[in-house]
């Protein structure tokens, strides 16, 4: 049984975090959104997944793989655009005919997260935040592994490391592979996502960090969306790229977004002759 | 909750968040470098030491023993003339298909039996097959069972990255399609020649019991455990237990 | 940008930017425009668009250089009007509680009354 997934292209009320990661791909408590998806499909009993990617395909094709994780084979498909729930449809089941999951199951464009309909992802900086919150409760799942629960309310993942010293304050989420130095205060309704680093008498509450972010000492970061050298308060709806990274940073260096199409073409090879070879060369130096 | 704050601050201690001289700043900003160097590492070690040690110690087992192949190779192949290797599809790290070697310890004829004992199944939830002296098993075959000899080729695997020394067993891919989602946290992992429930006894324990311990391999592993692993499973070899 | 002095506050403006470029400049000015009947300090920010961890430092140091002022009752050294992402770099390194943050009409959220230290 046949499935589609859309993955979303822009989103102007979370354009700054779009920026750091393609949308389908963002980390929600340890898992990106389009694998909260295709787990979903997967229990439906959906066999062949297509992932319908404009805004960096390769990205999402390399968190994903070819599904078999799930038991599933995945597509992902480049796009132009993002297309509306009638035009996937159209293009994709109208001249395909194998069976497909029935509706609204066959195509779903990926704004929310299976469980949780009513709570819109992608809106507002304030709405992810909501998101994160309500599923932070419901997210120790009997398919995860390595998860624990040292207090009520606060949750570990697999090999986190915390120091003594550190402070956890119910209810938060920490990451795979995270380290919490000590001193540090993990304040409530704080995630940490997957090896994230914070350092000594760091401050996080009310805020989620993102995978691989280095937090750095004494700072405070609070009402808050971290996601490498990104800050974005949900609260007031401001962004900041932190520029100094002793402050906040990434643990791998930033690659930049590939250019949208509306830049000229990139230089085709030449077939052959030294003339259209110079001519190559030439367009490379321009 | 505020004083305790500003002790970052205060002229004694100088501890800043902020720099308060170039040169402060930069001594932050290689500290920041060499913490993502650190955690890296952190990261990306233990899979590095794994396959450092599967490919070391497949390469020693495989030339220290080549001639107990040749000799197992050798008996095979004289008592019916068939091939001396089997090759089996299994299921390795998340769900990717991988061909795994044996030496042949079955009737030629094998395939055709197996539907016929699908019904006398000894593991109770059907996912898993075993039975007890099973008929398509050659002479040969069973002494190689019995001492786990038949498995020696899957050092190969480990060579070629498709397994590593210690890990669950891999699953075929019939038994993987049944698997609920929780169960497919067995796949996290490459699979291995040896495992938590292999060693303690072997086949004996039903499909329930094999994934919790899986699990429990996965979430304590780590390179002592995993040498502790492979010394349980040399002395369990060579005594022969729970291998039939 | 424009130190003056009115009533005993020293008041800052003109701040186009707070960073490694003119942070030393910053900090040298207004060493050299503290003098001793101050009552408050006040750094307009309302047209500062980029702050750094250099210019960060720079406040840091004139807190630490106003230490003798910050003695005296009711002294206070007040960032007036930061733009939003100047607040937020302000409240990561945790200045807004050195500092008193004024903006006209909301209070930040977050933000705490300064602790005067003896």
């Amino acid at each position: 049984m046949k499935a589609l997934l859309i993955c979303p292209n822009e989103r102007t009320g979370v354009a700054a975090l779009a920026e750091c990661v393609p949308l389908a791909n963002v980390s929600i408590l340890g898992k990106t959104l389009v694998e909260y998806w295709l787990e979903h499909l997967a229990g439906l009993g959906a066999q062949e997944v297509v992932v319908l990617a404009a805004d960096r395909p390769d990205e999402v094709r390399a968190g994903i793989g070819d599904g078999a994780r799930w038991g599933l084979r995945v597509i992902v498909k480049s796009d132009k655009r993002e297309r509306t729930l009638e035009e996937a449809r159209t293009r994709h089941q109208a001249s395909d005919h194998t069976s497909w999951l029935p509706a609204p199951n066959d195509v779903t464009l990926m704004d929310n997260l299976p469980g949780l309909p009513q709570l819109p992802l992608f809106t507002s900086y304030a709405d992810w935040f909501a998101v994160a919150q309500a599923l932070m409760p419901h997210a120790w799942t009997p398919d995860r592994i390595g998860v624990r629960e040292l207090k009520p309310g606060v949750w570990v993942g697999l090999n986190a490391h915390i120091a003594t010293g550190a402070e956890l304050i119910a209810p938060c989420w920490i990451g795979e592979r995270a380290w919490i130095e000590a001193g540090a205060t993990i304040g409530p309704s704080a995630v940490l996502e997957r090896e994230v680093f914070i350092a000594r008498g760091a401050e996080v509450s009310h805020s989620i960090i993102g995978p691989e972010t280095l937090v750095g000492q004494f700072t405070e970061i609070r009402n808050s969306i971290a996601w490498g050298s990104t800050l974005v308060n949900w609260q007031r709806d401001s962004c900041l790229k932190v520029p100094d990274s002793f402050l906040l940073c990434s643990r791998e260096p930033r690659r930049a977004r590939p250019v949208p199409a509306s830049t000229p073409a990139p230089v085709q090879a030449p077939v052959s002759g030294t003339a259209s070879f110079l001519e190559y060369v030439s367009q490379l130096l321009t | 909750m505020n004083t305790h704050i500003l002790n970052p601050y205060s002229e004694q201690f100088g501890h800043f968040a902020i720099a308060r001289s170039t040169l402060e700043r930069q001594c932050l900003t290689w500290g920041v470098l060499w913490r993502r160097w650190l955690l890296r590492w952190r990261v990306r070690s233990d899979a590095m030491i794994k396959r450092a040690g599967d490919i070391a110690g497949s390469i020693a087992f495989l030339i220290f023993f080549s001639p107990l192949y040749l000799v197992l190779a050798l008996l095979v192949k004289l008592e019916d003339r068939g091939p001396v290797f089997f090759s089996q599809t299994r299921t390795g790290r998340f769900g990717k298909k991988f061909q795994m070697y044996k030496f042949r310890s079955m009737r030629l004829d094998a395939e055709a039996e197996f539907e016929k004992l699908l019904a006398q199944n000894q593991h109770a939830d059907g996912v898993t097959f075993k039975m007890k002296n099973d008929p398509r098993i050659t002479h040969v075959g069973k002494w190689l069972r019995r001492f786990s000899l038949d498995e020696l080729p899957q050092f190969v695997n480990v060579l070629q990255g498709n397994m590593s020394l210690v890990g669950p067993r891999p699953p075929t891919p019939r038994e993987v399609m049944r698997y609920t989602l929780p169960d497919r946290r067995r796949l996290a992992v490459k699979p291995g020649l040896t495992c938590f429930w292999q060693v303690g006894g072997r086949s004996n324990i039903d499909f329930t019991g094999q994934v919790k311990l899986d699990v429990q391999y996965i979430e304590s592993a780590g390179f002592w455990v995993d040498i502790k692993i492979l010394l349980r499973t040399v002395r369990a070899v060579v005594v022969g237990t729970g291998a039939s | 940008m424009n130190i003056n002095q009115q009533n005993g506050t020293l008041s800052v403006t003109g701040l186009r930017e707070l960073n490694a470029a003119n942070a030393q400049a910053f900090r040298t000015a207004l060493a050299r425009a503290l003098s001793q009947d101050l009552k408050a300090i006040e750094i307009d920010l309302s047209q500062t668009q980029a702050v750094d961890g250099a210019g960060l430092g720079a406040l840091v140091a004139l807190y630490e250089t106003a230490k003798e002022h910050r003695k005296r009752e009711g002294f206070a050294i007040r960032l007036t009007n930061p733009t939003p992402t100047v607040q937020q770099m302000i409240e990561l390194a945790r200045l807004h509680h050195l500092f008193e943050i004024t903006q006209p009409g909301s209070t930040p959220d977050g933000a705490l009354p300064p602790i005067s230290l003896t």
